[in-house]
Formats: C-alpha cells, sequence, structure tokens
C-alpha cells in the first residue's frame, strides 16, 4: 500500500500489548485502541459513505470487526494499517451491498449529483463538528467535503481512495473488484463532478 | 471560486418584530440535490417536493418571532441553506407556519419541539426530529429518518432506508421499505400494506402489529418485552418464522404448526417453515403475547 | 483548435513529468488552466483533514455491542461446560473463579471512575450475577451514568412536558430491564434473555442520548 505516510510511532511491542489485552477483554486496552484509530475511520467511513449517519454505524461495524479479530494480528504490520484495512475493506463491502439494493440505474444522461450532507443533530454538535473535523480547515475544504459526499457512490469511493488516502489504482481495482481502467475513468469523472460542483 | 459554505454566509433575515404576523417569502434558484435545514420554534411545517431547481420558503411568523437564514444573494445557485426560527413564547410556536418547496431530490433536514410536519414528494434524504405534536411522510424518499418523543409518527411511503423512532408517540408505517426499522418504548407500531426487505420493529411495552408482506430472502424481527405482538400474514405467505417467549403466550392461527412449551417449562416457542424463499421471521417477546394469524 | 479532454487532463495531472511548455498544452491556456485546476483539487483533496472525530455516542454503542458479544460468548462457554458434563462443583468453582476475575478486573480500572459519575437513580446491581449477566449489565451501567449525569445538568433546559415523557419512558424501560435482568439471573444461559436484556438497555442509551440532544433546541 502506498498511502499518506504514517504518522504514528512506530512502538510495534506497545501495540502487540495493547491488542493482546484488548482482544482479552480488557475494556481499557480496547478503549485506548478505538480513541487511538477511530478518529481515520470514521473520516473514511464518512466520505466514502457520504452519510454521517451511515459512518455512525460502520464505524461500529468496524471496530467490532477490529476486536473480533485482534488476536489474528501478529504485528506484521502497524496496528493503525492493519485496522485501516479492515475499515477499506468493511466499507467497500457495505458499498457493493447497497449498489445490490438500487433500484434505479443512474446513466450518464441523467446523473445527478446528491448532496448527502453531515448531519450534526444539535447546533453544539454542528458547531463541534466544525471544530473539531476541521480545525483551521478553510471554508474550501468545507465545500470539497461536502462536494465529495454529494459524488454517486463508485466515483466517490474511488476518488476517496486514491486522491484522498492515496492508493494506487491497481489496488484499488483489487480492492474493489474490477478494472484498473474502470477505476481510472471513475476517478476522471469524480474530479470532473467536483470541479464543476466547486466552481459554481 | 467555491462556493461558500453555510457556515459562513448565514445572512440574518430579522424581520421587523413588530405588531401583527409576519409574512415569510424567500425564493433562491438551488442546485437539484439541495440540502436544506430548518429548525427552532415552528407549530406547522410542511415540506413539498417540486419538479424546479429551486427552494421557496413561505409562510407567516406570529409577533415577536425571527428568523436567521437566507442565500447569500439571490442569484447564487446554492447546494445547502439553513434557517433557523426564535420565537418569544409557547403561543408565538405556535403561529409559526412554514411551507418549504424543495427540489424533489434534495435532503431536508429539520428540527423542533412540538409542531406538526407533513412532507411530500421527497425523493432525497429526510431527517425529521420532534419533541411532539406529528410527523407524516408520503412519497418515495430514498432516506428517511424520524425522531419523535411524543408526536405520533405516519408514514406512507416506501423509503430505501427508514428509522423511526419515538418514546411514547405511535408509529405507523404503509408502503413498505427496503431497510426499515421502528422503535419505541410504550408507542403502537403498526406496519401494513407494503412489502418489505428487511424490518426491525422493537418497543419495550408498546403493541407491535405487522399486516405487511416480505419480500424474497426478506428479514423481519419483532422484538417486545411485554406489548402484545400480532403477525397478519397472507394465507400463502413463503416465510419461515422464530418465535420464542419467557412467559408470554404463542398463539398460531396461521398455520398447523402448534407452538411447544418453551425453555425451562416456561414461555413458549414455535418454529415453522412455509415455502422456498427463505424469508425470515424472528419474534422475540418477554412476557407480551404473540398471535399469527392469516388474512 | 482541438482541446485535450478532461480525462485526458486529469490522467496528465498524475504525473509529475508533464512538460506544460511543450505539444499542446504549450499553445492552450485553456487545456493548462484545467491541468491546474485538477492539480489543485488532488492537492486540496490530499489535505484534507485525516481523521473526523466521531460522536461521541459510537463509542457508547459500541462498548455495549462488543460487551453484548462478550457475554454471549461466556454464556455459550457456560452452556458448554455443562453439555460435557462436568461435575456440578467444578462448573460452579470455575464460575465464581471466573466471576472473581472479571470483578478483579473490572475494579482495576474502573472503580475511580464509577465513583466519580454516581448520580441519582442509576441502575442497581442484580442480587446474583452471573458472567453473562455482568458482561452486559456493568457496561450498559457505565454508558447510563453518563449520559443520566448529562442529562441531570441540562434538564432545566427541557419543557416540562418532555421531562415528563422522559421520565415515563425511563420508569417503563427500568423495569422491564429489572424482569429481565431477574429471569437472566435465574436461568444465566438463556441467549434470548440476554438479547432481551441487551435490547433494554440499548433503548435506554438511546432515549437518553436523544434527550440529551433536544435539550439544547426544545
Amino acid at each position: 500500500m502506498t498511502a499518506r505516510p504514517q504518522l504514528v510511532s512506530d512502538d510495534r511491542a506497545g501495540e502487540l500489548s495493547l491488542a493482546r489485552r484488548a482482544a482479552a477483554g480488557d475494556e481499557a486496552a480496547f478503549e485506548q485502541l478505538y480513541r487511538a484509530h477511530a478518529g481515520r475511520v470514521f473520516a473514511l467511513c464518512v466520505r466514502m459513505s457520504g452519510s454521517r449517519q451511515r459512518a455512525t454505524e460502520l464505524t461500529q461495524d468496524v471496530f467490532v470487526h477490529v476486536w473480533e479479530r485482534l488476536d489474528k494480528w501478529r504485528g506484521e504490520s502497524a496496528l493503525s494499517s492493519w485496522i485501516y484495512r479492515v475499515a477499506v475493506n468493511l466499507v467497500l463491502s457495505n458499498a457493493r451491498g447497497e449498489q445490490r439494493r438500487q433500484k434505479h440505474e443512474i446513466t450518464d444522461a441523467d446523473e445527478r449529483m446528491t448532496h448527502d450532507d453531515a448531519r450534526p443533530t444539535t447546533r453544539a454538535d454542528e458547531r463541534r463538528i466544525t471544530h473539531a473535523d476541521v480545525g483551521r480547515r478553510t471554508e474550501e475544504a468545507i465545500d470539497l467535503e461536502r462536494a465529495i459526499a454529494a459524488l454517486p457512490p463508485g466515483a466517490r469511493a474511488v476518488f476517496v481512495l486514491h486522491d484522498v488516502e492515496g492508493y494506487q489504482h491497481d489496488e484499488i481495482a483489487r480492492m474493489m473488484g474490477t478494472a484498473e481502467g474502470t477505476c481510472r475513468a471513475q476517478l476522471h469523472r469524480a474530479r470532473k463532478l467536483l470541479i464543476e460542483a466547486l466552481d459554481r | 471560486m467555491y462556493t461558500r459554505s453555510l457556515t459562513a454566509v448565514l445572512l440574518a433575515v430579522p424581520l421587523i418584530a413588530a405588531r401583527g404576523q409576519q409574512k415569510v417569502d424567500i425564493r433562491m434558484r438551488a442546485v437539484p440535490a439541495v440540502s436544506v435545514r430548518l429548525g427552532g420554534a415552528m407549530g406547522t411545517v410542511r415540506v413539498i417536493g417540486w419538479d424546479r431547481d429551486s427552494i421557496a420558503l413561505t409562510g407567516v411568523l406570529s409577533p415577536g418571532s425571527r428568523m436567521d437564514g437566507g442565500p447569500k444573494s439571490s442569484n447564487s445557485l446554492v447546494i445547502g441553506m439553513k434557517f433557523f426560527v426564535d420565537a418569544p413564547d409557547e403561543s408565538a410556536v405556535r403561529g409559526n407556519r412554514l411551507e418549504l418547496r424543495v427540489p424533489a431530490l434534495a435532503r431536508v433536514w429539520i428540527k423542533a419541539g412540538s409542531a406538526d410536519v407533513e412532507a411530500s414528494g421527497v425523493t432525497g434524504g429526510l431527517d425529521l426530529n420532534i419533541v411532539g405534536g406529528s410527523v407524516k411522510v408520503s412519497g418515495a424518499p430514498r432516506e428517511l429518518i424520524v425522531e419523535s418523543m411524543d408526536g405520533a409518527v405516519a408514514v406512507n411511503a416506501t423509503p430505501e432506508f427508514a428509522r423511526l423512532k419515538t418514546a411514547t408517540g405511535d408509529i405507523q408505517i404503509q408502503g413498505g421499505g427496503e431497510d426499515v426499522s421502528a422503535t419505541t418504548v410504550s408507542g403502537a407500531i403498526r406496519a401494513s400494506d407494503g412489502t418489505f426487505q428487511r424490518g426491525r420493529f422493537e418497543s419495550v411495552t408498546g403493541p407491535i402489529t405487522f399486516a405487511g408482506d416480505l419480500a424474497r430472502r426478506g428479514d423481519a424481527r419483532f422484538d417486545s418485552h411485554s406489548g402484545a405482538i400480532e403477525l397478519r400474514l397472507a394465507r400463502r405467505a413463503d416465510v419461515e418464522i422464530d418465535a420464542s417467549t419467557v412467559t408470554g403466550t404463542i398463539e398460531n392461527a396461521w398455520s398447523s404448526t402448534r407452538p411447544g412449551v418453551g425453555r425451562e417449562g416456561r414461555g413458549m416457542e414455535l418454529g415453522t417453515s412455509s415455502g422456498m424463499s427463505g424469508a425470515r421471521v424472528s419474534i422475540r417477546s418477554f412476557k407480551g403475547n404473540v398471535r399469527l394469524v392469516g388474512r | 483548435m482541438t482541446h485535450l479532454s478532461f480525462d485526458q487532463l486529469s490522467e496528465l495531472a498524475e504525473r509529475a513529468d508533464v512538460d506544460v511548455t511543450a505539444g499542446h498544452l504549450a499553445e492552450c491556456a485553456e487545456c493548462r488552466a484545467t491541468l491546474e485546476r485538477i492539480r489543485g483539487l488532488v492537492r486540496a483533496a490530499r489535505d484534507l483533514p485525516r481523521d473526523i472525530e466521531p460522536p461521541a455516542e459510537v463509542w457508547a454503542a459500541l462498548r455495549d455491542r462488543v460487551a453484548g458479544e462478550r457475554g454471549r460468548r461466556s454464556v455459550v462457554h457456560v452452556r458448554r461446560w455443562w453439555h460435557n458434563g462436568w461435575l456440578a462443583t467444578a462448573a460452579a468453582v470455575v464460575l465464581v473463579l471466573g466471576t472473581a476475575t472479571f470483578m478483579a478486573a473490572l475494579a482495576r480500572g474502573k472503580s475511580a471512575k464509577a465513583k466519580a459519575m454516581m448520580v441519582a437513580t442509576p441502575p442497581q446491581a442484580p442480587p446474583r450475577s452471573t458472567p453473562a449477566l455482568l458482561a452486559v449489565d456493568r457496561n450498559y451501567v457505565a454508558t447510563i451514568r453518563e449520559l443520566r449525569e448529562a442529562l441531570a445538568t441540562q434538564r432545566s433546559e427541557l419543557s416540562p412536558g418532555t421531562v415528563a415523557t422522559l421520565e415515563r419512558s425511563l420508569r417503563v424501560i427500568d423495569a422491564a430491564i429489572a424482569e429481565a435482568r431477574t429471569a437472566l439471573a435465574a436461568d444465566p444461559a438463556n441467549q434470548a434473555l440476554v438479547d432481551i436484556l441487551a435490547g433494554h438497555y440499548a433503548h435506554e442509551v438511546d432515549l437518553l442520548q436523544r434527550a440529551t440532544e433536544l435539550s439544547s433546541s426544545d
């Protein structure tokens, strides 16, 4: 994987200890593991699903999967990489399930960008979201997040994995079970739709 | 140029807090899948999806009420918009009546205290939060989320994804759906007149009545602590049922399978299968009585 | 002039070695501008925040799910021991040891935090605890305590009608929880009861969370 560089310290022994304790039922250890990685997982889930509500459910699913499989992680890769791979696979699997339930085919001719905006539940939440997930983020970044959420699902997935997360086309194609050419086409489509939306 | 975000462009539209009602008439062009939020002290809200690429917010506000929000300029093509209504007291809230027309593909988020909310014709998404009052939804929203405390919820629609929650308010669903969940503490849940692919119906003490159909390989679950659960199934329904109670009774007037005594000699259990479609129903009750009848 | 297609420019945007002073790009300001626009988009995407903080309820709900799953596994483990015909004494010893170990682990991690979060009406521990009951009950109790405490500080912001609805509903749920806990204590291997109890807890958590959200807008 050639994603963005890891920013966490490479304390493999510490990670193994934490993972073992969490797998053994130590809630404090599991919470520590969750706190360390939830932000990145949630960011992926929000951007890939285009829905904060779905991302909340998906993030839970990811960490339940992680908890169930923690005893299988042997430290060959960084814990963050392993958790992240679980998240990507789960989100893509969920997306495939949703696409199978789609009633309507969206063709190029009548394709629309649907805007599935983030849903803060209170005004306080809205402020917290703006602050916590933005920091000193600019208005342009806020618009970009919204526009990504509004992309059609396939284009959104490829854009997030490639341009946001840094995966290469061959990796994305393998993960999505599709041809590399299809991934490239989806990426170009995503970029075009985003530029059209942002430049209005 | 990037479109300005909502958080940067909230333009206060202070209507004069003078004597008498204040008329609201805000209109703007919008993208088909525009995101609109309307919150605060409103007595009545009507949301209508229409076939124009524009938003129209009309209605009246009572004296002393105030609305914030609106477009940055009347020529902007917006992708998102937010409005918030304030009122000085409860009687003023009841006098705030608004109608919001949006492109059918829009996503609309409403949050109010005690309000009567009605939505129709929206095929994008609806996220409706009230404390009391009522919510009525018709049409085919792709995503439908409704949360209420004691307000009643009536859905005459076929959402792809629906999450309906109340504390004491009743929930009525007509029209089926792909993935529907209805949860209440003590309200009554009634689901009918439609096909459900995946359904979850849960209460603590409220009764649950199901008179819909399950899709092939559909999956429905009914859970209650003490509420009665009644399933009215088509005589030839293709479904596999697994029901159990801790102390409640099970009555099967739908098929010939007789329920048996439950675990440890308490409660009852019933396992029945009919057909090859693989539609599955799971019923679990603590002490509420379970009844299967044919229709 | 025939321009490069968007897809072609998008492909070029991924290459660092594109020479904009040669070929068509040298002559076409429009294509250069589009290429730069695409590159700007990609830069903006790469600069998006790595993390987005999830809502607080994600951890609460996750903890509940894991606790429920842990409880189910404890129940299955106990059932297997009985089914294998272990002596009742040996099985009882295992249960006691398991409970003691579990309680010790809980005490190590959480006693200080639990004491700090006492609220007026926390759910009471069952009279006879089992591993399954402990696993599900304890984690929910902590979450419910936190939410009740948060709600207590915001109570004055809710209307009297909402408070009445909320209290009525909480009483209903608490009564159901008490009945389910009592039944589970008498029949600890009953998986259906574990699920029923977990479902009631989830109801209470959901109701309390919604009430805390309401307090800012009621």
